[in-house]
């Protein structure tokens, strides 16, 4: 039926990102594999879903993200083991992508160091230096509530420019 | 804007702050959250470029030209990396005549 076939890509296209994003953040973006686990993850969620596994107990999204986190562990399992018996060679990073990314971070770069100083301080002691909310407010002499308002104005400002 | 609850927790998990169960909650929520999933990207991005390239942004000349930081900023964001300090002096033997006399003889 090309009608649930076309859900069932809507599904996988909608759910792509967050699950990419969970397992990259899990295994590390540089590790070769990431892309082939989260392929894998969204054919075992299709068949799933075709089976009639998926009864709507929970939400698709909960659904979708306990299957992530089984597919992780094992993958972490299995490396594990292979670790034991000595490293894989890591492969080389598509130059391409590398390019594309590094552009993006000299960009990102560009637009912080233009922030009024008091954004940029906020940044600096609660990204940069990792201090709680309630450390930077202490250094700043301002108030917890007014470092997440410049945070997150500051975060507000750069998001536009990166869309721009 | 987004009024969700878990926004709060972006950043503590983005910091890996959050205890195994709150971590937990939090994916399980983005998966369902667009909203908290958009800005959850958004600000990873952001904090990757900071924590890689924060030497540049912060200590590389990231005031601009004629900005002056009043002393209160400057002693706040206090931040020496360990590749903008200076070295410390080589110590140097004091001179003789400082030195305490130890045996001194009376007279």
């Amino acid at each position: 039926m090309p009608g649930k076939n076309e859900d069932h890509d809507a599904l996988l296209a909608q759910y792509r990102p967050v699950v990419s994003f969970r397992v990259r953040r899990a295994l590390g973006g540089d590790i070769p594999d990431w892309e082939d686990v989260v392929n894998e993850i969204l054919t075992q969620v299709l068949e799933k879903v075709r089976n009639g596994e998926f009864r709507g107990e929970c939400s698709l999204g909960t659904f979708i993200y306990t299957v992530t986190s089984r597919r992780i562990v094992d993958f972490i399992r299995q490396k594990t083991k292979i670790l034991r018996n000595g490293p894989e060679p890591a492969e080389p990073l598509d130059p391409q992508e590398s390019l594309e990314s590094r552009e993006k971070s000299d960009q990102l770069v560009r637009h912080i160091r233009t922030l009024k100083p008091k954004y940029r301080d906020v940044l600096f002691l609660f990204y940069f230096q990792e201090l709680k909310r309630e450390e930077v407010a202490r250094r700043l002499g301002i108030t917890p509530a007014k470092v997440s308002e410049r945070l997150h104005y500051a975060q507000k400002l750069l998001r536009k420019k990166i869309i721009k | 804007m987004n009024s969700c609850r878990f926004r709060q927790a972006i950043d503590d998990y983005l910091l890996q702050r959050l205890g195994e169960e709150e971590k937990a909650g939090f994916e399980e929520h983005f998966f369902n959250c667009r909203d908290c999933f958009e800005e959850l990207k958004a600000r990873e991005e952001i904090l990757r470029v900071i924590k890689a390239r924060g030497g540049e942004i912060f200590t590389g000349g990231a005031e601009p030209a004629g900005e002056a930081i009043e002393p209160g900023r400057r002693a706040a964001l206090r931040f020496k990396p360990w590749w903008g300090r200076p070295r410390s002096d080589p110590v140097s033997p004091p001179a003789p005549s400082a030195l305490p006399r130890l045996h001194s003889r009376p007279g």
